[in-house]
């Protein structure tokens, strides 16, 4: 190599590492700092001075899941009774009752559609060569425009769909498509999927079957890094909800920005709480279906 | 087995015309070599056969019946690619057994078809085994064996030994030869690698530009050259005593 005989290293070799390792420690704590404390704080009963104090508490949890009485600023009260009793009954019904479950619900209704949509959109762009193909690639990216921007513009193409949960999911399977487009695009462009396609073909498998069994379960990462992305951000999806919502239980993200307003941090700390664990509990899920493949074995 | 005719076919592309006018025809059980350089033809007349083009004019046979509007999953057709391509959501075993499986052949018989192929392709301790976690010359040998698995009277091979190492790829030859011998099976065997075709192959077919410019045995490629492109694209790196050897048994 070329460094100096005698004893000493380039500046780079002695401060580079360190370096290196310092920025990335504080840019790691820097962004976790805030998810820790947050959860953390969901815990105590009161943070009036520099720390939160009086742990432990699941008074947070329980109000914002809706074991106790819990008044938000619609005054819509959420109590965990009603949400069982009506599980049992009427599940739709069960699941407007609570503004978790309902994003959860519209969320993953948007990632079905994506699903649905998107998937062969991607395969499409990056199987064949066809007029239109770079369009259809823009117009699936395009949806990257901000949620209020396309809140405004659908509630005056469809008027009619603007209070409706229709609506919400639509329009969040809309915003959160380029995201599952360019997952499951970047997926299938890391594999041979021409010649894939015809050994499935020669041994005898139809088209459908050779997307089903052949295609799909290939891209599965990228088809299960997609669906979550996808899920969680329209489970937070705020302007587009702002825009949309009417009625019934708030989507989470209008729940949490009227409950930073008008209720307590530490109950704010255990809703945002209660997300980050739906959000690490799903992606896992999703990861072991993923990988232990989820099509054919 | 089958005999392959591939009469007079033409294909074009856009503004260019990848075969122009091929006739070949591979009799039963006979393995059939075409060489060539990049772009003379030979992928695209090969999957013509296989059915993943259709031919702007001509027609291609089995047996003298005409398949050229036969879909390829109906043509029961094995296919070896250079890439490989095995399905890496499922085992090496999964993947031998997805052709019967499409046939719709029983649980049963596909087991023991697999097992069976495995052992003759000599990879049997890798039936669980994950594709991808296998060598470039395990993985051809599951590709070889997952195409024989729907029992083709027909075997295509694109390039089956491009990505292997040299060492790999004489000891292959000699393997795969003895095998398609063996194996009741009319076989095509596509390759820029004038050598390979020269020791596996019953005949050679050389294409350039689209057309075929001499089929014959080996040696009458080698020793007869129909013309300069051909004389050309054969004297290169021939070894002869590949040649010596065959006279001296044949005498």
């Amino acid at each position: 190599m070329s460094a100096p005989t005698d004893g000493r290293r380039a500046v780079s070799a002695v401060v580079g590492r360190p370096v290196v390792f310092a920025v990335f420690v504080g840019t790691l704590l820097f962004l976790v700092a805030p998810v820790v404390v947050t959860f953390v704080s969901s815990f105590a009963r009161e943070w009036t001075g520099a720390v939160p104090t009086g742990f432990v508490t699941f008074a947070h949890w329980e109000q914002v899941l809706g074991f106790g009485g819990y008044e938000d600023a619609a005054n819509y009260s959420l109590r965990l009774g009603n949400v069982v009793e009506a599980l049992g009954t009427d599940p739709l019904g069960a699941l407007d009752e609570s503004p978790l479950f309902r994003s959860v619900g519209l969320a993953l209704g948007g990632v079905l559609v994506n699903l649905v949509v998107g998937v062969p959109i991607a395969y499409a762009v990056s199987r064949y060569d066809f007029r239109g193909r770079d369009l259809l690639n823009a117009v699936a990216v395009l949806p990257l425009a901000p949620g209020i921007v396309l809140g405004v513009a659908f509630l005056r193409a469809y008027p009619q769909l603007s209070a409706t949960d229709v609506g919400l999911v639509v329009g969040y399977s809309l915003l959160k498509a380029p995201f599952m487009v360019l997952a499951v695009q970047s997926s299938f462009e890391g594999m041979d999927l021409r010649q894939l396609e015809e050994s499935a073909r020669s041994l005898g498998a139809s088209w459908p079957r050779t997307f089903l069994f052949v295609v799909v379960p290939n891209a599965r990462r990228g088809i299960v890094s997609g669906a979550v992305i996808c899920w969680a951000l329209a489970a937070a999806e705020f302007n587009f909800s702002y825009v949309v919502y009417s009625r019934g239980a708030r989507p989470l993200a209008l729940f949490l920005q009227a409950n930073i307003s008008n209720s307590s941090f530490l109950t704010t700390s255990a809703a945002v709480s209660v997300f980050f664990v739906l959000i690490a509990g799903v992606t896992l899920a999703l990861q072991v279906a993923g990988n232990r493949g989820f099509a054919t074995r | 087995m089958s005999r392959i005719t591939i009469d007079d076919v033409t294909k074009r592309f856009a503004d260019t015309t990848a075969v122009d006018g091929v006739t070949l025809d591979i009799a039963d059980g006979e393995i059939l070599g075409v060489v060539g350089p990049s772009g003379c033809g030979k992928t695209t007349t090969l999957r013509t056969v296989a059915g993943f083009e259709t031919p702007d004019a001509g027609r291609v046979l089995f047996d003298g019946e005409d398949v050229t509007h036969v879909p390829p999953e109906a043509r029961n057709v094995g296919l070896v690619f250079q890439s490989y391509a095995l399905f890496e959501n499922m085992t090496v075993r999964e993947n031998v057994e997805f052709g019967p499986k499409m046939q719709g052949v029983g649980a049963d018989e596909r087991r023991d078809r697999a097992v069976g192929l495995l052992e003759l392709l000599d990879i049997a301790a890798l039936a669980d085994r994950d594709p991808a976690t296998l060598s470039g010359g395990q993985q051809q040998r599951v590709g070889l064996a997952r195409a024989l698995a729907i029992e083709p009277h027909i075997l295509l091979l694109d390039e089956p030994m491009t990505g292997l190492d040299a060492q790999l790829k004489r000891r292959l030859r000699v393997e795969v030869g003895e095998l398609l011998a063996d194996l009741d099976v009319t076989a095509m065997y596509v390759t820029h690698d004038q050598t390979e075709a020269m020791e596996m192959c019953d005949r050679v077919a050389v294409m350039n530009d689209g057309r075929v410019e001499q089929v014959g045995t080996p040696r009458e490629v080698y020793e007869s050259p129909a013309s300069e492109f051909v004389a050309e694209f054969v004297s290169l790196d021939v070894p002869e005593f590949a040649f010596v050897e065959e006279s001296a048994t044949a005498e």
